[in-house]
């Protein structure tokens, strides 16, 4: 996947900058608009979503997607394209377990980072029609708002991100399947997740999702430190969740640790790919167009 | 080691601040918030022996790097940096009583022994010849240039003053850990006379006894009367002693008298003055101390000081009784060389001729004229001094034209205004009449000017109605005295009465004519040091005869034992030894070695910290 952007466009979708912002809404339309006005210079062209996409009618056409008022101008038949594909169902999962509070090297928590990106979601969802929702969870689901497509509701999934708070351990397992059994239509789910929690479970509640024919993103928030595990000198590392206490010597169970978090990563892509569902690790520390390339790319598969 | 400010190694505690964490934190790992805590294996704290070591240097450099500030910021230094354990030195006095037979060449052996005593020690040491004075004649280092200088002593003409070797030997002594000194004296208790004799604490006194004079005679005191010249010889032993006493001058025996003095007594010898000029009295005493055998005197010339009166016209009168009051004297005659001119022939004298006068007396002004305004204002400028009296023959405003006094003078003559009174009795004209300064309170004044002085005139003296009758003026050195009634016994009866001479007398001797006295000073006061002589001098172009303190003659003495016992002792804390601490600290400047060798423990404990 091509990056996306520019150097003067990233300094929007910097997660810093970004936090620095007033409403949620704002941030929202600050990286999506930051993020769309680097794709119209980039070189990828694998799909469009602005109204450029015009085209000279073809026969067979749906007769209904022709604008009237551009062949009344010109005397010529063009359909548009853009809003012929305002049919999808998103639902934006946001886990809000305690983990998702932690923040170490990066500039905001991954709460944070990803409330900002469900907002962006979900502003970039909005534009294009489509109808979207927002589950918040923990251990149980927190928030719900059902898929809607009109304006309004965009405010409202704004609103209620902002007013998000951490939540209590995860366990992603129960609303996953709970979902799985409410979703009666075909839908895309966006889950945002630092995955820190069964992987079994994780990866059942997932495919059950699968099974019932619904796209899924996963879109994993790791923080630096989480990545890199950079302490130094002999500590107790106390589990923000759980409240377990491991007293460790950073430098002897560093490596250790890395292997078991790149044996968890490499588990989750690979039975989340085999499974049809796409799975993308984020940076807290990194900016945010990553994640909205990964919702475009499966965007554009699914149609 | 010493410490200029030892207050700062109390900030040497701090280390206890290192210690105290490093003992608290040593098994003590911080909580640290994660979220995989999951993914992490329980692993022990690694106590190993290389990180016990680490902690150890880690600590060890802390606590350095503390003490160094501490021990910078309280400025050491080293004392007797120089290689050995402490300093000697040694004192000679040099006094005239030293110049008893033998005694000199027994300090010498005394003193050598004292050397010998040092190098035993493995001291340095230094060599100090005093008397009143008291001169670093070895500074501190090895016996050898010690014995060298003591040969070079010899006696001089001063008295002894311990307390000035015991200044000069703690200026030395100041920076060494272990000081003696040792004074090598022939002991005399008149030594700790005329000053407290200080000696810091820390330093060890030894005195060494250089022999005891078992008598000796001086010539205490010289005494020039007008008629016979006494001399005081002291016998300051145990026993009587004839002794015969000579009177000398220009190298020749003019008299000699034998006289016999009892013990510890004085006995005065007089001699005919049949000298003029320089002299001595000697006696012979050969077992006691040579410099006070002889005393040097000076009888003055008869350079009497000379008193011009300008008297007016040629049979005026002007001045009789003023030259006779001047001309009256003791039996040696008059003080003063009077001469009586007139107003025109005072006009016609050169300004030098004025210039020899010590006094110029203006009773008229009859024949003055300006040229005499041109010999008058240097002869005051010079320190001259002028009595002016009125009378019916003195113009005021000539007076004020050759004095330049600006405003001109106003006097009015008039008549009657009762007796004399001394405005301050206190004052040099005054002050000898003591109890009969009433006797000018009989005298009649029927006439006088009526003066109402500006503020350049004085006041010292005013008839009973409140009017003016004696003023002063000074300008420059020279002083001006304004007599306001007739010496010329026409406006009154001054002249006749009692008081009228000691009255022209102490005004005149007040303006400055005062006969030449001989005088006597101790070689001690002049200004040649050391070296100088008894004798007769020239200071400052006169002659002054020069002798010795007559209280270094007495043999009066304090034991070995005693003689520590009568020496004050100071603490530690003295100025000397501050300022030497403070110019050693600031020759050797080791607080910026130890601020380096802060800086590398510091940087050690950063690489120590983290590199392991």
């Amino acid at each position: 996947m091509p990056a996306p952007s520019t150097d003067r466009d990233l300094r929007f979708l910097d997660p810093a900058v970004i936090a620095r912002l007033g409403t949620m809404e704002l941030k929202a339309r600050t990286v999506v608009e930051g993020f769309l006005s680097g794709l119209h210079r980039s070189p990828y062209k694998g799909f469009s979503v602005e109204f450029a996409e015009y085209r000279q009618y073809l026969p067979g056409d749906d007769l209904s997607t022709l604008d009237w008022k551009v062949y009344a101008r010109s005397d010529r038949h063009y359909v548009k394209k853009f809003e012929e594909e305002t049919n999808l169902e998103c639902h934006l999962l946001l886990d809000v377990s305690a983990s998702m509070a932690y923040r170490g090297g990066a500039p905001v928590s991954k709460l944070e980072y990803g409330s900002v990106l469900a907002a962006s979601l979900a502003y970039l969802m909005n534009r294009q029609r489509d109808a979207t929702g927002l589950i918040a969870f923990d251990q149980q689901i927190v928030t719900r708002l059902p898929a809607r497509a009109r304006p309004g509701h965009l405010h409202a999934i704004l609103l209620t991100l902002e007013k998000l708070a951490p939540g209590a351990r995860s366990d992603m397992g129960r609303p996953l399947h709970q979902l799985a059994e409410a979703l009666v239509k075909r839908s895309l789910v966006v889950l945002i997740s630092d995955l820190l929690d069964d992987p079994d479970a994780v990866v059942r509640g997932l495919k059950h999702l699968r099974f019932r024919g619904t796209d899924v993103i996963v879109l994993q928030l790791l923080d630096p430190h989480e990545l890199q595990f950079p302490f130094r000198g002999a500590s107790r590392f106390t589990d923000v969740e759980s409240a377990d206490e491991i007293t460790a010597d950073p430098a002897r169970v560093r490596a250790g640790y890395l292997q078991a978090l790149e044996s968890l990563q490499a588990r989750y892509e690979r039975e989340l790919r085999g499974a049809g569902i796409d799975f993308l690790m984020l940076d807290t520390s990194k900016p945010l167009d990553f994640a909205l390339l990964a919702y475009l790319d499966a965007r554009s598969r699914r149609k | 080691m010493r410490f200029l400010t030892p207050l700062y190694l109390f900030g040497g505690a701090l280390i206890a601040l290192p210690i105290v964490l490093h003992w608290l934190r040593r098994d003590v790992a911080p909580t640290v918030p994660f979220t995989a805590v999951r993914l992490l294996k329980e692993s022990p704290i690694d106590r190993s022996r290389r990180r016990r070591l680490r902690d150890l240097l880690l600590l060890a450099a802390r606590v350095l790097a503390l003490l160094l500030l501490a021990g910078s910021f309280a400025r050491p230094y080293l004392v007797g940096a120089r290689g050995t354990s402490g300093a000697t030195i040694i004192a000679i006095d040099r006094s005239f009583s030293m110049s008893a037979p033998g005694r000199m060449e027994r300090a010498r052996t005394l003193a050598r022994q004292a050397v010998s005593d040092a190098e035993v020690a493995h001291e340095r040491v230094a060599v100090i010849a005093f008397d009143q004075r008291a001169d670093v004649i070895s500074p501190l280092s090895s016996g050898g240039d010690a014995r060298a200088a003591i040969e070079n002593v010899q006696p001089g003409y001063y008295a002894t003053r311990y307390a000035a070797a015991f200044d000069r030997a703690a200026e030395l002594l100041t920076e060494d850990t272990r000081a003696r000194l040792v004074v090598v004296t022939d002991m005399q208790r008149a030594g700790f006379d005329g000053g407290t004799a200080v000696l810091p604490e820390g330093i060890e006194l030894t005195a060494r006894d250089a022999g005891a004079a078992q008598g000796n005679l001086a010539v205490t005191d010289l005494r020039v009367e007008p008629r016979r010249i006494v001399a005081t010889v002291r016998n300051f032993g145990g026993a009587a002693r004839d002794v015969g006493v000579r009177l000398e001058a220009e190298g020749r025996t003019r008299a000699e008298r034998r006289v016999s003095v009892p013990p510890a007594t004085s006995t005065d010898v007089a001699f005919d003055r049949v000298v003029t000029g320089p002299f001595d009295v000697a006696i012979d005493d050969a077992d006691g101390y040579a410099a006070d055998n002889v005393r040097y005197g000076l009888v003055a010339g008869r350079a009497l000081p000379r008193v011009l009166i300008v008297g007016g016209a040629p049979g005026s009168g002007h001045g009789f009784y003023f030259s006779r009051a001047l001309q009256a004297g003791s039996d040696d005659g008059a003080d003063f060389d009077v001469r009586v001119v007139t107003g025109s022939s005072f006009a016609g004298l050169s300004r030098a001729e004025v210039g020899d006068q010590a006094v110029v007396v203006m009773l008229s002004t009859h024949g003055i004229d300006r040229r005499v305004r041109d010999t008058l204002q240097p002869f005051l400028a010079a320190g001259g001094g002028l009595f002016i009296a009125a009378g019916a023959d003195v113009d005021v405003s000539v007076l004020s034209t050759v004095l330049d006094w600006t405003p001109a003078l106003k006097a009015q003559e008039r008549s009657g205004s009762g007796v004399l009174a001394a405005t301050d009795l206190r004052h040099p004209i005054f002050r000898p009449f003591d109890a009969v300064v009433a006797n000018l309170g009989q005298v009649a004044f029927q006439r006088l000017w009526q003066i109402d002085p500006d503020t350049d005139w004085r006041v010292l003296a005013r008839y009973t109605d409140g009017a003016p009758a004696l003023l002063e003026r000074e300008k420059g050195p020279g002083r001006v005295l304004l007599f306001t009634s007739d010496l010329d016994r026409r406006w009154n009866n001054f002249p006749v009465h009692s008081a009228f001479v000691p009255f022209v007398q102490e005004s005149i001797r007040y303006l400055g004519a005062r006969p030449p006295s001989a005088s006597s000073i101790l070689v001690s006061d002049t200004a040649a040091g050391p070296g100088a002589k008894p004798g007769v001098a020239q200071i400052d172009g006169h002659p002054v005869a020069v002798n010795v303190d007559p209280r270094e003659s007495a043999i009066e003495r304090v034991s070995p034992a005693e003689f520590p016992k009568l020496v004050a002792r100071t603490g530690d804390a003295r100025p000397e030894a501050l300022r030497a601490g403070q110019q050693a600290e600031a020759r050797q400047q080791y607080w910026q070695y130890g601020l380096l060798l802060m800086l590398g423990a510091l940087i050690a404990e950063s690489f120590v910290g983290a590199r392991y």
